[in-house]
């Protein structure tokens, strides 16, 4: 055992030694930059407190009306590339099993684009008002609450439009608050119980979505309802404000933090001013704005000291306004009442500077109405007091309100949830009645682009052919390749640990597997870098495939056979010059084609050190194409305004086997897999864009969504929207093989086992398939399939 | 010149900096970029990188530095945001079929009685495999000999987070070392 003291000791030696000098190169390129860069100038915006009494029409309306924060607030996107909504219909994707044929395609070739929609959808079991709706892990929609006071519970099954119970609650409660936390579980906390007299509760209590249960968990310190929640990037969900019903005026400016480690509340400070129905927003940065429920002021909650700090104050008094996370960082603010009306303004808030600035008018003035984050970075505000039928769409990029599609049913203390299928959910509301509305219905964003009908709503089972997948287990000093069944099972080491380490393995035609090894020692020695290996599913040794690498040739890696096994892509580094290269290899002839280089040197010519700016190619079905993936210049493409990017990002390129044609596709993407028709490719895109938000320095950003494209780069598609899917490849019949990676601290997080999933290649019947947790170290390499 | 003219120094500079002056920029640039390189070093392991996250800070800092209440807490204000364009670096990099990473020649490795080389090439390894928050924590702790209340209040995180994060650095590091004291089976595996 190596005892503290010796770490200490080892570990002191270890960083003595580095560079402790900056080149004055660099000095010169940050001044250089210094000088085209102009400073955030702070807005100090002249604070007034307006300690505003709740209005008597307020005490009256009471509990009802909450804005669901929570899970949805983590769905801040930015860095997405803005490439048109995603659609749930299938499109044009050719029928993997009946390769196109321009003249033989019974449907036109290109569909108009299709307008944004409202249509009806299943209805609740029990009418709800000043409920709450949570989008659960598995994409399906938990439905808690209601203005009637009751304690049922129901989920909505986007697959087929269904609604079924999830239960009860252990207690009646209208308007709770909800939160969607990291491990899957929703935490529905305090709301009103029951009746005219209602009175707020303390209590709470969990939703599991594996057992579809619910279990009292620890309560409030302050019984609230009216409040908001928000999961912190830490996995705490902090609720703020609420009603109290006791004091005066019966508002609360408490706030409090649920642990979900130990189940417990504590105390979080106290705001400057008591709020409800005010808005609770995570910002980029991880603090939290609280905005309105009383005049105009806004607060700002710092997780990471517990505290509180005043902020710029809106222009406009507002509660039962809602407040949206714009993917530029920015929070969008719109209507709300002001003391006795609706209002239509809206506002933006710059976490940058602290200040609010006008973002227009909505065309009807809106209270109690529902805000959303569509994919496509637009905003749907839907409904509202009145009720309200009408909905409107704002443009972050025009900073206009525009009107859409009206639902068919007017609403207000409804719900709206972005489903991950890029549709938007909105279901029940106040009627006046004891009851609120059971109906729901789905807003379509529509699709600017080609597009066809709506598939079916109809459940599918699943059935994946049989097929195994290999992967790499890296320890200290060993590489170990491991393979399993699809759905995880029967995971078994291939042979005794290799010294070295090891790069990701592709699969043969005959189902053998190639893979590169890194022996121990080549750290720092250029002549013993990577070589490839060849070995069977059976386990046999491997043995070293014979590519030629001699000097100046540093390594192979990242092998790929073609469908026929004749031949074979490498990724070759070489120094002299430095470049990493893209080649094919004859087997039977060892000729070899170049099809790709690029430089891996720095700006000062000097070897960077960390290999090939190539990876996972992977040859089209017919052989004749290869599509890989390369690090090109930074800001390619342009970040949006707000945003830059840091350091080299992966894009997806496709050249033909003799290097002619070389094409750059899709977006930022770290692998890609061809259809088995060869007529479409799909990636998981932005996994290695590190996005900096100027407001936010670095804030990281890694999401995960799924697209696909032909391979001349045309017709881009979204498939996911849940910006957690990535790593896809195609099945042998045509579907879309993912992992979906947990959420951790508010970030996708690749060292937890993902989980797998399939889909339809449009991205419709999303399945969970594995049973037993994957391993962690990705991609998973898919053998071929009969 | 002491210690305490060096800090009131520093804390005109800042002022002025963030009145806008680009000359007083340059000075705090250049005073502290050798300790903003000495740190991104040795989280970034990469001399290239490390300078691309050094510049990152340093335009950054210029940017935001009017938002930076207390000119007294530049260094810290600094570092923070030297840490943070690292951990962008350094996931940038950490995908998941880097199998040839070449060490880039730093300079001469002085006499180090302390370590061996293969001591060195197996604190190397183990240390790169450490997510960038802990490789911060380690830097922080054992370069700069911070101690977790210090650390959290110059990253600007909890105490009980500075400190969870170094016992699991600290247990990565020793497993890392004490994986490769066992014997590495190579029968049939090892390259001919």
């Amino acid at each position: 055992m190596t005892d503290q003291r010796e770490l200490d000791r080892i570990l002191g030696a270890f960083f003595a030694e580095g560079t402790d000098e900056l080149a004055d190169r660099v000095i010169d390129a940050a001044l250089d930059q210094v000088g085209r860069t102009s400073q955030r100038r702070a807005m100090r915006v002249p604070r007034k407190l307006l300690a505003m009494p709740m209005p008597a029409r307020l005490a009256a309306v009471a509990v009802i009306g909450v804005v669901a924060v929570g899970a949805a607030l983590l769905v801040a996107r930015p860095g997405q590339p803005v490439v048109g909504v995603p659609s749930p219909a299938p499109g044009l994707i050719a029928s993997p099993s009946a390769p196109t044929s321009p003249s033989a395609a019974p449907s036109p070739s290109v569909v108009p684009p299709r307008a944004p929609s409202w249509t009806a959808t299943g209805s609740m079991i029990e009418g709800r008002g000043g409920h709450t709706a949570t989008l659960l892990a598995d994409g399906t929609v938990l439905v808690a609450g209601s203005d009637a006071g009751s304690a049922s519970a129901e989920l909505y099954h986007p697959g087929s439009g269904s609604w079924t119970s999830a239960g009860s609650m252990t207690q009646r409660r209208m308007a709770p608050s909800a939160a969607r936390l990291p491990d899957g579980k929703v935490l529905v906390a305090g709301g009103a119980c029951c009746g005219v007299a209602a009175a707020p509760l303390a209590s709470d209590e969990l939703y599991d979505p594996a057992t579809g249960s619910w279990t009292p968990t620890g309560s409030m310190g302050t019984p609230r309802g009216g409040q908001t929640a928000t999961l912190l990037p830490d996995g705490r969900v902090l609720v703020v404000g609420g009603y109290s019903g006791a004091e005066a005026g019966g508002v609360l400016a408490s706030a409090e933090l649920y642990d979900p480690g130990n189940g417990t509340w504590s105390p979080t400070g106290s705001m400057g001013t008591p709020r409800a129905q005010d808005t609770a927003t995570l910002l980029a940065d991880g603090k939290v704005l609280v905005a309105g429920g009383a005049g105009t002021s806004a607060e700002l909650y710092d997780p990471g000291t517990g505290t509180w700090s005043a902020t710029g104050s809106m222009a406009t008094a507002r509660f039962g306004h809602t407040a949206t996370l714009l993917p530029d960082g920015q929070v969008l603010v719109a209507g709300g009442w002001d003391v006795n009306h609706a209002v239509a303004a809206a506002e933006l808030y710059d976490p940058g500077t602290g200040s609010w600035s006008a973002a227009g008018s909505m065309a009807t003035p809106r209270a109690f109405h529902t805000s959303t984050l569509l994919p496509d970075g637009s905003v749907l505000v839907a409904g509202g007091d009145g009720p309200l039928a009408s909905a409107e769409l704002y443009d972050p990029q025009s900073g206009t309100w525009t009107a859409t599609a009206s639902m068919s049913t007017p609403r207000a203390y409804h719900t709206a949830t972005l489903l991950p299928d890029g549709r938007v959910l909105v279901a029940g509301g106040m009627t006046g009645q004891p009851n609120g509305r059971a109906s729901a219905e789905l807003y379509d964003p529509g699709s600017p682009g080609p597009s066809s009908e709506v598939p079916s709503a109809t459940a599918s089972v699943v059935q994946p052919k049989p097929a195994m997948f290999a992967y790499v287990r890296s320890s200290y000093h060993t590489g170990q390749l491991w393979i399993a069944n699809a759905d995880g099972t029967g995971a078994h080491q291939l042979f005794p640990d290799l010294a070295g380490s090891q790069g990701a393995p592709s699969w043969s035609p005959d189902g053998r597997l190639v893979f590169s090894l890194t022996p121990i020692g080549a750290l720092g020695d250029p002549t013993g870098a990577s070589r490839l290996y060849l070995t069977d599913a059976s386990g046999s040794g491997p043995q070293l495939v014979d590519t030629g690498c001699v000097a100046p040739c540093m390594g192979d890696s990242d092998a790929a056979f073609s469908n026929d096994g004749t031949r074979l892509v490498l990724v070759r580094t070489t120094w002299s010059p430095n470049a990493s290269v893209l080649e094919t290899i004859d087997l039977s002839t060892g000729r070899v084609t170049e099809l790709a280089s690029t430089t891996v040197s720095d700006a000062s010519g000097n070897f960077h050190g960390y290999g090939a700016a190539d990876y996972h190619p992977r040859w089209s079905p017919d052989g004749t194409q290869i599509v890989f993936t390369q690090d090109v210049p930074r800001d390619t493409p342009a970040p949006p305004p707000g945003w830059e990017t840091i350091g080299p990002v992966p894009a997806i390129f496709v050249v033909d086997a003799d290097g002619r044609n070389l094409r750059r596709i899709g977006l930022p993407a770290q692998a890609a897999d061809w259809s088995p028709d060869g007529t479409r490719i799909v990636f998981g895109s932005a996994s290695l864009v590190v996005i900096h938000s100027l407001a936010a320095p670095g804030w990281l950003r890694q999401y995960y969504d799924i697209y696909t494209v032909r391979p001349d780069g045309s017709d881009l598609r979204r498939l996911t929207s849940d910006r957690f899917s990535k790593d896809p490849s195609w099945t042998a019949d045509g579907r879309i093989r993912f992992d979906r990676v947990p959420m951790v601290d508010g970030d996708v997080n690749t060292e937890k086992p993902p989980q797998l999933w399939i889909m339809d290649a449009d991205g419709s019947n999303a399945k969970q398939l594995s049973v037993s947790p994957l391993p962690a170290s990705l991609p998973l390499s898919w053998s071929p399939q009969p | 010149m002491g210690a305490r003219e060096d800090d009131r120094l520093d804390r005109d500079l800042v002022e002025q900096a963030q009145g806008g002056d680009r000359e007083a920029f340059a000075i705090l640039a250049r005073t502290h970029g050798d300790r903003l390189m000495a740190i991104a070093h040795r989280i970034l392991r990469d001399v290239g990188r490390a300078e691309d996250a050094v510049q990152q800070a340093l335009v950054i800092a210029w940017r935001e530095l009017p938002r930076l209440r207390d000119p007294d807490r530049f260094d810290a204000w600094i570092e923070r945001l030297l840490v943070n364009a690292s951990y962008a670096e350094a996931r940038r990099w950490r995908r998941w079929n880097a199998n040839i990473r070449v060490l880039p020649a730093d300079g001469p490795v002085g006499p180090d009685e302390a370590l061996s080389l293969e001591d060195r090439d197996r604190l190397e390894r183990g240390f790169r495999r450490l997510p960038p928050d802990q490789r911060a924590i380690l830097v922080f702790t054992h370069y700069l000999g911070l101690a977790p209340t210090e650390i959290a209040d110059r990253l600007g995180i909890p105490v009980g987070t500075a400190r969870s994060r170094l016992h699991y650095a600290h247990r990565a590091m020793r497993a890392a070392i004490e994986a490769d004291e066992r014997p590495v089976a190579v029968a049939g595996g090892r390259p001919r």
